[in-house]
Formats: structure tokens, C-alpha cells, sequence
């Protein structure tokens, strides 16, 4: 599989009033062509900036970034002047977020905000493009196409409204769609033909996906390679199949531990097996593994140093000191 | 088992506005001709999606919200038409837990004063020592330390205020606790710490609930019996096994399907069509009618009515009718 984008060595820092933030510390991560990666994790632990980051968006200052490589199609992303990472920002890679009302001007008439996506990138006569636009429409699903064309944000539910940012995605023909929880605000049955929706065009465009999300249901249901996140590290690199069968950090086993599950009978006095504690704030993260105080196969070592992430078998990497002879 | 809560027929609409100044009034039926009962010590779960009315029906319910029409009964006695004031000793026996714990606590109040505040409104412990024993007794149970008492609610992470809010509840010694999404905002690891503190109380403190939650997987595991509500109405009503093993209502089978599971790839699933109606302009006979993949000629027409088609189970489809 060909490579689309490499990440490595990835540190995001803020600054602020108690000092240096290191909210990313050195990660890794890759996109082959046409795959749908997953990014999990529970809130703060860097998911998102890490997604931002990608693209040039987030806040300088409080945000810096002082090391890491982005290589995209072959191109240092790092390399690149604020102009050059505005041609490929809605046009080789396009994003959409949680809540689609917060990202869509609700002064502009849907049709015009995604034909925008293309005009800003080449000129092209308005009709032609307005035509592609009401394509583009039909095939994510909008009923009513041509009439939606002309109506404002506000008019469409939020299942629709989200449909209108991957038919932006779309209709540049992004190599890679960066989807930041985008189907968290929505309705499980809207939620399931939103994801539907971004595996088809996958297979229709060869589309990359990295989906960023806190729910492991959503992530199992599309992705096939999924990196955990916790506490500003990736704690394992793994396959969805080994996730939920044989999850081998002790943070993902908590993680999948967890969650309730529709397929298990209910009874009353069962419980679950609930992980101790909570995620730390960034300015209180243990010295050694980030994990060792909620962990309970804690060892000496955990303690003092902080485990990488290695290599134990095909397609799965874990940082814990238990599978790091 | 005794029954602690029974409502019968309860109707919430909502004021819409006139069509013009001579025009006819517009309402919305947000809790449309509801009907259930509430045994002592058990978990009646509230499941669907946006819009459908379980958060009005749990606030109509403690007249948190005046009902339109019918009647809600707690223990034998009619509380439906009851005023604010005759309301009060029954406020104590049922309480509420809010979804956003970042939003119903008050900032300004520290955590012992935010759970002493019930104990005070309504007079159950009048000494301010006894007081403050009882509301570090209250976060023990909870799982939070005594000492917090005097912290305020910025101090604490979701999960804690979560937790706090429980306390608040539990002061008061109630029967009854609608737990309106209560684990919604939290993050998994932390829900399921809150589902598992929600399930001892309830044997500790003989608590009855109902819990309402967009979350399937999360009703399922701590209801005993779960009612599926779409557009106001209850669609289908059984025990929980029963209704995720053997759902009938068409509805219901569809929101099941669109659970996303572990152990279940995307492409096998059936999927909805469609979004939910406007609740200012319903369809006149099954309000599902025009999202159902099995409608026949009578669901145009007339709405059908919520029956029980084998033993606890009820459902409300044409389908169903002899």
C-alpha cells in the first residue's frame, strides 16, 4: 500500500499562565491510500489538535509545534508557506467537524459555501460548477437536491447539514477527509447513514479517511487501522479485529472493558468493569508510562520510565513495559 | 411488586403560536397520551432519539413542567393537579439527576452547602452540625472524600460533579430519581464508574429509576424494562432481553440495527431513511408511517394504540392488531 500521509515524531505544546503544556509528545502515525484510520481516545487526550495540527489550524501562539514532520503525497508539509498549505486545505485534504452548524456560514446559501471549495482553487464558469455542486448533493444523499442548493445552514437538520460538509470533501476530490467527530452530535440513525456515507465514498473516490473519535462502536464499524491515544501519547498501534478481540495495552483493555454492551444480556447486579480514576490534566501527567496510576499491572519500572511503542507483532504496536522484554 | 408511579394518559403540548391574529392556535405534542407504571426498586429505562419527548416526559412527570392532561400517580395519590405548595413533601421523594454537570451546579456555593441546600429547604436536618455530618457521610457514599466539603464545583472533573450531583440527590432520601442522560457528557471510562456508583445505590437505598438515555447500549445494561418513545408516543414497551431480542415495532428494530457494535461491520445493516417529521406538522395516523419500510394501507390513517401483544411486552404498529 502506498503511503498518502506520514506523521513522525509529533509534539504539540501550548503555552500558558502555568507554564509549558506538552500536550502531543512524539508520535507517529501513517495513512496508506484509500485506508480509514481511526484515532480514539477519551477528551484531552490530543486527538483533536493532533488532527489540526495536520492542517496549519491551530492557534499560534498558545499552540507550538517544535518537532515533528507532516509528509503528505510526497511534500513536507512543515516546508510549506502559509499560501502554499491554503491550496491544499479543502482541496487535497478537506476536514469536517463535529457540529456542522459552527463550521457552515449561516449567512451563505449552502450550494454557494461548496462551490466555493472548488472556485477557490480554479476558475471555472459558475453554472458548470453549480451543476457539479446538485450532483454531488444526489450522491451524499441530499432529497431535493436543486432546492437545497439555495437554502441557508439553518434549514437543515444536523444529518444534512453534515452531508453538505463531505459533498465540500467530495466535490474537490480530497486524497484525504479528516473527520473530527462527525457523527457525535448526531442521532444513532442519522449517525449510521453519515458513516455509511463516508465508507462509500471511500470505495467510490479512494478517498483516505483518518476518523477521530471518542466512541469505539463508530471506529470498529469503519475503520481498519486504529491508533489509541491517551494522555498525549499513542498507546497502541493496531488492527480494529485485534482491537476489540485481543486489545493488549492495559489502557484499551480498560477502554473496550468498559463500554457497555448492547449485545450482552442485561442482569440485574452486574456491573462493569469500570477503569479506576480519571484521565489527568496535562499539568499533573505521572512521570514514567502516563498510564501507571490507573493501571493495575503496575510495575517498578512504569514508574521511571516512559515505555515506546514497539513492535510485538504484525500490525500492532504497544507502548507498555509488559510486552517490552 | 408495588407500584410506586403510574402515569396514566399524561399529555404535554406545547404553546406554537397563532397561524394569524384570528387564527387558529398551533401546539406541539411533545408527550402525547402516555401511559406506564413504575415498580418499587426497579429501572424503567426512556430510550430514543432527539426531538421524540423522553426529557419533557421525565420533567412533566415532576411537574418540573405542568402536564396538559392526565394523571400521574405516586403511590395511589394523584399529583398531576397538586399546587406548587401541597407538591413540596412529594419534591423530597422524587428527584432529578441533569445531564451537564457543569451546568446545575452552582459556582458560587461551595460542594457541602450545594448538598445541604435540600436537607435545609426542606427541613429534614435542622442542626448545622448534624448537617455537615450527614453530607460527608453522603460523599462517602458516592465515592468522593468527606474533606471536599468545602471545595467548590470548578475544583472537580465531570465525573466528580457528576457524583456530587448525586449526593445532592440521595439527601433527600428519595424513592423515585429520574436520571435525565446522566451519563452522557461523561467519557466511557468515567460512565461506567457513574453506572456502576447508579447501581449499588439503588440496593443501598431501595431507589426506583427511570433513566433516560439516547445511549442503547448504556439503557440496556441498567434497565429492567425499557420504553421506546418516537415523537411523543411510546412505540414499543417490554423487559430489556426481550426487547433487544425480540423487537417488534418496525421503529425499534431499526434503532437496534443502527447501534454501532463491536462486533458488527456496516454493510449488513438495514438503514432508516429519511429524519424525523417536524413535531408542528405530524403525519395523521402512525406518526412512524412515512420513515417505515412495512407501512400498510390503515398506518395512513389511524394512529395506532400501545397493546400488549404477549406477556409485558406492548407495542403500538397495526402490524400488531388482530
Amino acid at each position: 500500500m502506498v503511503e498518502l500521509l506520514t506523521v513522525r515524531n509529533l509534539s504539540i505544546h501550548f503555552k500558558t499562565f502555568f507554564g509549558e503544556l506538552k500536550a502531543v509528545r512524539n508520535i507517529d502515525f501513517d495513512i496508506n491510500e484509500g485506508e480509514i484510520v481511526g484515532l480514539v481516545g477519551e477528551s484531552g487526550c490530543g486527538k483533536s489538535i493532533t488532527a489540526r495540527s495536520i492542517l496549519r489550524l491551530l492557534k499560534t501562539p498558545p499552540a507550538f509545534i517544535p518537532n515533528g514532520e507532516f509528509v503528505f503525497n510526497g511534500r513536507t508539509l512543515n516546508q510549506l508557506s502559509n499560501e502554499e498549505i491554503r491550496k491544499i486545505r479543502g482541496k487535497e485534504i478537506s476536514m469536517i467537524f463535529q457540529e456542522p452548524m459552527t463550521s457552515l456560514n449561516p449567512v451563505f446559501r449552502v450550494g454557494e459555501q461548496v462551490a466555493e471549495a472548488v472556485l477557490t482553487h480554479k476558475k471555472e464558469p459558475k453554472k458548470e460548477v453549480k451543476k457539479r455542486v446538485i450532483d454531488v448533493f444526489k450522491s451524499v444523499g441530499i432529497p431535493d437536491a436543486e432546492r437545497r442548493y439555495a437554502v441557508f445552514p439553518h434549514q437543515l437538520s444536523g444529518g444534512l447539514r453534515q452531508r453538505v460538509m463531505i459533498a465540500m470533501a467530495l466535490i474537490s476530490n480530497s486524497k484525504l477527509l479528516i473527520a473530527d467527530e462527525p457523527t457525535t452530535a448526531l442521532d444513532v440513525t442519522i449517525q449510521s447513514q453519515i458513516l455509511k456515507l463516508i465508507k462509500d465514498a471511500r470505495d467510490a473516490y479512494g478517498m483516505s479517511v483518518l476518523l477521530i473519535t471518542h466512541d469505539l462502536g463508530v471506529i470498529s464499524e469503519v475503520a481498519e487501522k486504529v491508533y489509541v491515544m491517551y494522555a498525549g501519547k499513542i498507546v497502541e498501534e493496531t488492527s480494529v479485529e485485534k482491537l476489540i478481540n485481543h486489545p493488549k495495552h492495559p489502557y484499551s483493555v480498560g477502554l473496550i472493558n468498559s463500554i457497555p454492551r448492547v449485545e450482552q444480556p442485561h442482569k440485574k447486579g452486574v456491573r462493569l468493569n469500570a477503569l479506576s480514576g480519571k484521565v489527568p490534566e496535562l499539568f499533573e501527567i505521572p512521570i514514567g508510562c502516563p498510564f501507571n496510576n490507573r493501571c493495575e499491572k503496575k510495575m517498578e519500572i512504569c514508574e521511571k520510565q516512559d515505555p515506546p511503542l514497539k513492535k510485538i507483532e504484525d500490525n500492532n504496536k504497544v507502548a507498555c513495559w509488559l510486552y517490552n522484554h | 411488586m408495588m407500584k410506586i408511579l403510574e402515569v396514566k394518559q399524561l399529555k404535554k403540548y406545547f404553546f406554537a403560536g397563532k397561524a394569524s391574529f384570528l387564527g387558529e392556535k398551533k401546539w406541539i405534542p411533545a408527550v402525547d397520551d402516555i401511559n406506564f407504571d413504575l415498580k418499587n426498586g426497579e429501572t424503567l429505562g426512556l430510550a430514543g432519539e432527539s426531538g421524540c419527548g423522553k426529557s419533557t416526559l421525565g420533567r412533566t412527570m415532576l411537574k418540573l413542567l405542568e402536564p396538559t392532561a392526565g394523571s400521574i400517580y405516586f403511590k395511589d395519590e394523584d399529583i398531576s393537579k397538586k399546587s406548587p405548595k401541597l407538591m413540596k413533601p412529594f419534591r423530597k421523594k422524587m428527584q432529578m439527576i441533569f445531564q451537564d454537570p457543569y451546568a446545575s451546579l452552582n459556582p458560587r456555593m461551595t460542594i457541602g452547602n450545594i448538598i445541604a441546600e435540600p436537607l435545609i429547604v426542606h427541613d429534614i436536618i435542622k442542626t448545622k452540625n448534624e448537617r455537615i455530618k450527614k453530607v460527608k457521610k453522603l460523599l462517602e457514599d458516592v465515592g468522593l472524600q468527606p474533606n471536599y466539603y468545602e471545595r467548590y464545583p470548578s475544583e472537580f472533573s465531570g465525573g466528580q460533579r457528576q457524583r456530587v450531583m448525586i449526593a445532592r440527590v440521595l439527601a433527600t432520601e428519595p424513592e423515585i430519581v429520574i436520571a435525565d442522560e446522566a451519563v452522557s457528557a461523561l467519557d466511557v471510562s468515567i460512565q461506567s464508574q457513574i453506572l456502576n456508583l447508579m447501581c449499588d445505590l439503588q440496593d443501598e437505598y431501595n431507589l426506583s429509576y427511570i433513566f433516560i438515555s439516547h445511549d442503547l447500549g448504556v439503557v440496556k445494561f441498567i434497565s429492567d424494562r425499557i420504553a421506546v418513545m418516537y415523537l411523543g408516543k411510546i412505540v414499543e414497551l417490554a423487559e430489556s432481553n426481550e426487547l433487544y431480542n425480540n423487537p417488534l415495532h418496525p421503529y425499534t428494530k431499526v434503532l437496534l440495527d443502527s447501534i454501532p457494535k463491536l462486533e458488527n461491520k456496516l454493510s449488513k445493516k438495514s438503514n432508516l431513511t429519511g429524519e424525523i417529521p417536524s413535531a408542528m406538522d405530524l403525519p395523521a395516523g402512525c406518526r412512524f408511517e412515512p420513515r417505515c419500510e412495512k407501512r400498510i394501507k390503515t398506518c395512513k390513517m389511524k394512529a395506532p394504540e400501545l397493546k400488549e401483544v404477549s406477556q409485558n411486552h406492548f407495542v403500538s404498529c397495526h402490524l400488531f392488531e388482530e
